[in-house]
């Protein structure tokens, strides 16, 4: 199941009428909306999206059926047990992170950031930036794990040599398996502008 | 050949020079008036702006206190002419209120007047291997690297370096501080970010920060990283004095730098 089916089971899932309305599917044949929504006191609206969504996850099967000339849907279970599988593995980069570690970086001049350091210890905890200006400037707070503290701790500064990603983590002491948490601190703040690549 | 200093002059520079100006004034007035009022009025002005200024740099509330005892005193020398209710009864309590807050505070003005000059000294000896001037200041503290020292060693270097004046040193169990500044003073204990220092931590690592206030005193906009890197080389110079046994040499060496 992707990211966003599992949303969408999830947000419906969540409703408190949910309990309630798959004891009728369990109960029942099948069910059409106006059936369901009478027998639970919802608004129609409510219970069509409701049967809906399980249909279109591939829960309910949906037949249309017809009331004289009338046709409308009924509702059944396809099947009784809900398995919510999500492999996490498929949100991770697509893009490698070894080509990318060779990118010459420095701290951009008058970036518009504060960096917070860390209480004692030769880290950053967190960077504030500046966007806008006037009385439009917001300002947004990332705070920083340990391994991007570390990193930007030892980011050169405007005037210094540019330095790649991989020989600053070596400086820092920051494992090659924090590469991609560092390569993202380092795309977004190269989106902000704080810093500068060669 | 001699050295000019990097640094603007400290406003205090000009008290001597303004004494000067004022007794030749008075002294002027004196004899076409046979008094000094309007020069002991324009003298007592400059001690409350030259304490509101002080007050303004260092945050130390005692300038103020000691600018507005001594500008009030002044008027009050030359107002009792003027003003039928004071009189000689009354200045006299005004100057040994004035006199006693002087002597109460002085160690503190020293200690601060020091901690300053010493200060100027460091970041003139840095800036002296500095040539390039092309800014890039950023407020964050520069990672200049490792040095080889205990955890005794390092407090013992603060502690002497503290008792010297030289810098205020903030000794915590993990990381040992030195803090200096010629901006706000570091006996005021201000938040660290808005005054230079330097530190040393139980690994080793050695961080720079120098202070946007302490930056602008700069007569050039020298180059950033070449100046954090400057100032701990000088630093890292005491260390290895003091843990040689040359502490002579930092006080020898420090008084080589313009002030």
């Amino acid at each position: 199941m992707d990211l966003k089916a599992a949303a969408k089971l999830g947000f419906y899932i969540s409703k408190d009428y949910a309990e309630d309305f798959f004891m009728l599917l369990v109960n029942y044949q099948d069910i059409s909306a106006s059936e369901a929504a009478s027998r639970l006191s919802l608004h129609i609206q409510t219970a069509q999206d409701f049967l809906e969504a399980l249909a279109s996850l591939d829960i309910l099967e949906k037949k249309e059926v017809y009331e004289k000339k009338r046709p409308y849907f009924r509702y059944s279970l396809k099947k009784k047990k809900i398995v919510m599988d999500i492999d996490l593995a498929s949100l991770l980069s697509k893009k490698q992170p070894e080509g990318r570690l060779s990118k010459q970086i420095r701290e951009n001049k008058d970036a518009e950031a504060r960096f917070t350091t860390a209480r004692y210890d030769p880290y950053f905890s967190s960077v504030v930036i500046w966007m806008g200006k006037g009385r439009e400037r917001e300002e947004r707070k990332i705070n920083l794990t340990i391994p991007q503290g570390k990193f930007l701790y030892q980011l050169p500064f405007p005037t210094a040599e540019f330095q790649t990603i991989s020989q600053i983590m070596q400086k820092a002491g920051v494992a090659k398996a924090h590469s991609r948490e560092i390569l993202d601190i380092v795309e977004l703040l190269e989106k902000y502008g704080v810093i500068s690549v060669k | 050949m001699i050295k000019k200093s990097r640094l603007r002059g400290p406003i205090g520079r000009i008290g001597p020079y303004a004494a000067t100006i004022f007794i030749s004034l008075g002294s002027i007035e004196a004899i076409f008036t046979s008094r000094f009022t309007y020069s002991a009025l324009a003298f007592g002005c400059f001690f409350i702006v030259m304490g509101i200024i002080e007050f303004h740099r260092t945050k130390l509330v005692t300038y103020l206190i000691l600018g507005l005892l001594f500008g009030t005193g002044t008027w009050h020398s030359m107002a009792r002419f003027l003003i039928p209710w004071l009189s000689l009864e009354t200045y006299i309590p005004h100057v040994i209120i004035s006199m006693a807050a002087l002597m109460f505070t002085l160690p503190l003005l020293l200690s601060n007047e020091k901690l300053e000059s010493n200060a100027r000294r460091l970041f003139n000896l840095a800036a002296e291997l500095v040539d390039e001037a092309s800014c890039g200041f950023t407020p964050r503290p520069y990672s200049s690297g490792k040095a080889e020292y205990t955890k005794d060693e390092i407090r013992g270097f603060a502690r002497f370096m503290s008792g010297k004046n030289i810098v205020k040193s903030l000794i915590r169990d993990k990381v040992v501080t030195l803090a200096f500044s010629v901006g706000i003073s570091p006996l005021k204990k201000p938040e660290l970010r808005r005054i230079s220092y330097i530190s040393f931590d139980i690994e080793g690592n050695i961080s720079v920060y120098i202070s946007e206030c302490d930056y602008k005193m700069f007569k050039e906009k020298l180059t950033f990283d070449q100046l954090c890197g400057s100032l701990s080389d000088v630093f890292t110079r005491f260390l290895e004095y003091y843990q040689q046994g040359h502490e002579n040499r930092i006080i020898v060496e420090l008084k080589s730098g313009r002030e």
